[in-house]
């Protein structure tokens, strides 16, 4: 029974280190940057979601709106003050970049918000029993908006212009201009939807991860890199089952292993794979975008 | 003579070493106090620290990220040897210096075989493992920490002062870049420069990527340890909060604003940073804060860091300088 | 040219690192015969106990204006000079350095890190200062000349949590430790206890408070069933997500917790219902306080727009209200006159218990400092078993 408790709750967690996979991806297949920042804004986002539900903002769907309206709106900004400037001086300087906005960002909502992290409302709060498992209702409201996000990303980036035209500015910006592909606009639009992305992830994981805390954005960061680079950081699927996974792993890991020792293996692991496959395991093996 | 010629050009080549010298010569002077000691000692460590990993990612071009990871292998090592063991501060540093280096070579053979993203990933994650690691209670201390290390002893002298202990890692961060400056110069220097702008040019013209690559990795693990051994015993005390991922990106912070590659800008990064992380008035988070504003700032505005400034002025100055600017950053569009 | 390019950045990094220390060493100096005495924190108010750090910030804050308020000490009035450590030795060592040579304070609080404090205790000594620990380190403190503490030894507070447990019948138990420094020693202490009160310790589990999904170690706990689960919190709000993992499993048995299990801002709040359900051993009898205790609880109230102190909070208000006591009986206001003053002073101020220093024994009271507490609908209530 307790193996069957721990897959449901493997599911969640696991949902929520796919959403920050999805925006490493999104990040990665669009710009080809790494965006260390990625769990940080996950964080912001549900602390732009305390402050709103703590201004009197008792519907929490309400308060997903309108972070994600902001969420979009920062994405901009974080693309105009931290990568535009950068990525000219090259990949690492972009990568700098991203590191010097998680420590901005880490620290920064401390001083705003406080050190200490604060319980968030559920969309949908109460339990439902499946047999003996128990499953909240947010669990499920998490796996739904996982889904949602994973097709609608999937198919724009595989089936429409707009994401061709982004993936091909990832891959060769000189020759994605040449043909048409404005890719300045194709980068912002990118980091839109990655802080979008997060922010309302943060919303909706808050119930769960509590909103703020000194270490919640690192280990997002992480666990979601991990995650994406376990199912292969080219491929939306593979993000998606890469996350799922990493989440059952480390929740059935829990049962056999002292907990302290969960995260030591879980990296362990990680390099394994990298080794064997080092695209991930649902990596595109033929493209060098490693 | 041209053994006399020899040597010769390697004091030429060793000028800047030589100058850093007095330059820590020149802060210890200035700063005799035992507060800007301490701050010096923190500065000089890291900077030992940034020196390393600045051979793996700004001249090899190779973005690891988990050099506090081998800092905590040096750092535990030697102070495992020295409170357990009973051995001397010597025996203990070069077996625990050896052991990062180990450790270093299995590590960088596994990891070198990714690029970019993925070996940093992996690099992270190493150092991310180690830490976790050390935070499991064990006879190392756990979280609680490890001590008490005894003071380091050389030649029958105790390091107690303040000053004693700045001049002990002063002098090792000299010896690390007396060592790098002669790698960096030698043929092994320009094969890791060649592999880094050109990997499949390198490889044509016969340099074994592999080996060297693993090689540096190694040798900056190793150079990462020596920073965590010498800093323990003069602590005190060690814990894994000290060695965490937090400040493995602190270092990589360090080398980019120093300017990717440059071995004395390693240097001056880390002390722009250990001492904005010390110094800045309120809360660390203030500090961390601007930190990362300012690691922003200079990889938009002077990608070739500290050392960038430096070239910078010196093109005002004369206008007629052939060097174009030749960094580790890539700066192809 | 080639070789003075790296010639120029040696002479710009003596340029940097000398502008730097020139502003680093431009302030402080004694001020020994100012109007105000000079009193060193060295605190975590950031990094992995940030959130403790900031409340023991806030008891050292109220302690330091109600003695202002009264007059000071020996007619001066103390000013505190604050360094943040940032949970890091490193920097914990050189602030305490800057602190005790540059400012030239005669006592230091802080700092609140295990590690922190093995490596400062050394350097009270050797340079005169008097020390008071935000931690719980016995180990540490005794065998020195000026170094203190306050706070009960872990080992008490698990003591006590056991011997609660064992007087309320129970006979299995079960314990869930946070991976961090408090919880690696609840772990050996409650260990130790259990075996001392007969109780038989059937499971452990350590939980990482920056991770939130404790659904394995709960479940763990509830399968086993024992008669009474022992929590160690890390003293910030995932204590209270692990409490409600535990009830959320099914586990219907007796939880008895830490002191952190005492703090009314983070337990009721993420913890909801299942926080009614916990005793918690602690060292402020919140659920029926003495007059002292409901006086500063009162004062810190009005001082902290409503806010309950918590047992850190008290034990940092304690650190300063001793110290000062302390500095207003030595002979003078050197660092070691004021350790001297410490260890003979028998320090009670009705709150956390009566400080019984001896030259061998500088650690907080024992285990008759901690009371049982629970919550009732969110506020403190006499223990629910």
């Amino acid at each position: 029974m307790q193996v069957l408790n721990l897959l449901v709750s493997g599911l969640t967690l696991g949902a929520i280190y796919a959403l920050v996979a999805l925006g490493f991806h999104l990040v990665f297949k669009m710009t080809g940057i790494i965006d260390f920042a990625q769990g940080d804004k996950v964080v912001i986002g549900a602390l732009i979601g305390l402050t709103l539900v703590q201004r009197g903002i008792s519907v929490v769907a309400v308060v997903v709106v309108i972070v994600l309206a902001v969420g979009l709106v920062l994405g901009v900004l974080y693309d105009l003050i931290a990568i535009l400037p950068t990525q000219r001086n090259g990949e690492i300087a972009a990568i700098a970049a991203t590191v010097g906005m998680t420590l901005v960002f880490a620290n920064g909502h401390q001083i705003v918000w406080g050190p200490d992290a604060e319980p968030f409302p559920s969309i949908v709060s109460g339990n439902f029993a499946v047999g003996s498992v128990e499953i909240s209702y947010q669990s499920v409201v998490i796996w739904g908006v996982l889904a949602v996000v994973a097709v609608w990303l999937a198919l724009v980036l595989q089936r429409t212009r707009l994401g061709r035209g982004m993936i091909a500015s990832a891959t060769d910006r000189m020759a994605a201009t040449s043909v048409g592909v404005n890719v300045s606009r194709n980068r912002s639009l990118a980091f839109a939807l990655a802080f979008g992305l997060a922010a309302v992830a943060g919303v909706l994981v808050a119930p769960f991860t509590l909103a703020g805390g000194g270490g919640l954005g690192t280990a997002l960061t992480l666990k979601g890199f991990t995650a994406a680079v376990l199912g292969g950081l080219d491929s939306t699927q593979g993000v998606v089952v890469g996350g799922l996974l990493l989440g059952v792993i480390e929740s059935e890991l829990a049962l056999w292993l002292p907990n302290s020792s969960v995260d030591p293996v879980v990296f362990g692991v990680l390099i394994v794979i990298l080794m064997v496959m080092p695209n991930g395991l649902f990596g595109l093996g033929r493209q060098r975008r490693a | 003579m041209p053994n006399m010629k020899g040597l010769l050009r390697l004091a030429r080549s060793q000028a800047p070493t030589a100058a850093a010298a007095i330059v820590l010569v020149l802060y210890a002077q200035l700063n005799g106090d035992p507060a800007g000691l301490a701050l010096g000692v923190n500065i000089v460590v890291a900077a030992i620290a940034a020196v390393g990993l600045t051979l793996v990612i700004g001249s090899a071009g190779q973005l690891a990220l988990g050099q506090a990871g081998f800092m905590a292998i040096g750092a535990y090592g030697t102070a495992y040897l020295m409170l357990a063991k009973g051995w001397s501060f010597v025996p203990a540093v070069v077996v625990s210096v050896a052991l990062a280096l180990v450790v270093g070579i299995v590590v960088g053979y596994i990891a070198l075989r990714l690029r970019g993203n993925y070996l940093a990933m992996a690099t992270l994650a190493v150092g991310s493992g180690i830490y976790a690691l050390l935070v499991i209670p064990s006879r190392l201390g756990g979280a609680n920490g490890y001590s008490p290390i005894p003071l380091p002893t050389l030649f029958g002298h105790r390091f107690v002062s303040s000053l004693d202990q700045y001049f002990l890692v002063a002098g090792f961060l000299v010896l690390v870049l007396f060592g790098a400056r002669f790698l960096l110069l030698s043929r092994v220097g320009r094969e890791l420069i060649a592999m880094r702008d050109d990997e499949v040019a390198a490889r044509t013209v016969g340099v074994n990527v592999t080996v060297r690559k693993v090689q540096i990795f190694a040798i900056a693990s190793a150079i990462g340890g020596l920073a965590g051994a010498v800093t323990a015993p003069l602590q005190g005390a060690i814990d894994p909060t000290l060695f965490s991922t937090a400040v493995s990106l602190q270092l990589f912070v360090m080398v980019v604003v120093g300017g990717l590659g440059n071995i004395y800008g390693a240097v001056l990064g880390a002390a722009l940073v250990t001492y904005l992380i010390q110094a800045v008035p309120g809360s660390g988070s203030w500090a961390l804060t601007l930190l990362g504003a300012v690691v922003v700032a200079f990889m938009a505005f002077l990608p070739d860091g500290i050392v960038g400034l430096v070239r910078l002025g010196r093109r005002l100055v004369e206008p007629h300088s052939r060097r174009g600017a030749r960094t580790g950053v890539d700066a192809r569009p | 040219m080639r070789r003075w390019r790296g010639l120029a950045t040696v002479v710009a990094t003596a340029a940097l690192a000398l502008s730097l220390s020139a502003c680093g060493s431009s302030s402080g100096g004694s001020k020994a015969g100012g109007s105000t005495l000079d009193i060193g924190v060295l605190n975590s108010t950031t990094g992995n106990l940030g959130a403790v750090g900031q409340q023991e910030a806030q008891g050292i804050d109220l302690a330091v204006s109600e003695i202002n308020a009264a007059g000071g000490i020996k007619g001066k009035k103390i000013k505190l000079i604050s360094v943040d450590d940032q949970g890091s030795v490193s920097q914990s060592t050189a602030g305490f350095k800057k602190l005790a040579t540059t400012d030239n304070v005669p006592l230091i609080i802080g700092p609140g890190i295990s590690a922190g404090a093995a490596a400062d205790a050394p350097l009270a000594d050797r340079y005169g200062v008097t020390q008071v620990l935000l931690v719980a380190q016995p180990k540490v403190v005794n065998g020195t000349k000026n170094v203190f503490e306050v706070a009960p030894p872990g080992t008490a507070n698990s003591e006590a949590m056991v011997k609660y447990a064992a007087d309320k019948g129970a006979k299995t138990a079960a314990l869930i430790w946070a991976n961090n420094p408090y919880g690696q020693e609840g772990l050996t202490d409650i260990t130790a206890a259990s075996k001392k009160y007969g109780i038989s310790l059937e499971s452990q589990n350590s939980w990482d408070p920056a991770q939130f999904n404790f659904t394995a170690q709960a479940g763990k706990v509830a399968s086993a069933n024992p008669d009474v689960v022992f929590l160690y919190g890390a003293g910030g709000s995932s204590d209270g997500l692990l409490l409600k993992a535990v009830r959320a499993a099914g586990y219907k048995g007796k939880i008895v917790g830490d002191l952190a299990y005492s703090t009314a801002a983070t337990i009721p709040k993420v913890a909801g219902p299942a926080a009614d359900t916990v005793v918690s051993l602690t060292a402020v009898n919140y659920g029926n306080p003495t007059a002292a205790e409901t006086k500063f609880i009162d004062a810190f109230k009005s001082a902290n727009g409503g806010q309950v102190p918590s047992v850190l909070t008290t034990y940092a208000y304690v650190a300063v209200k001793m110290a000062a006591a302390a500095m207003e009986k030595a002979s003078s206001l050197k660092g070691t006159d004021i350790a001297k003053a410490l260890q003979s002073l028998n320090y009670d101020g009705g709150l956390v218990g009566k400080m019984a220093y001896t030259s061998s024994y500088h650690g907080g009271p024992g285990i008759a400092a901690f009371k049982p507490v629970s919550f009732k609908n969110g506020v403190y209530a006499p223990p629910v078993f």
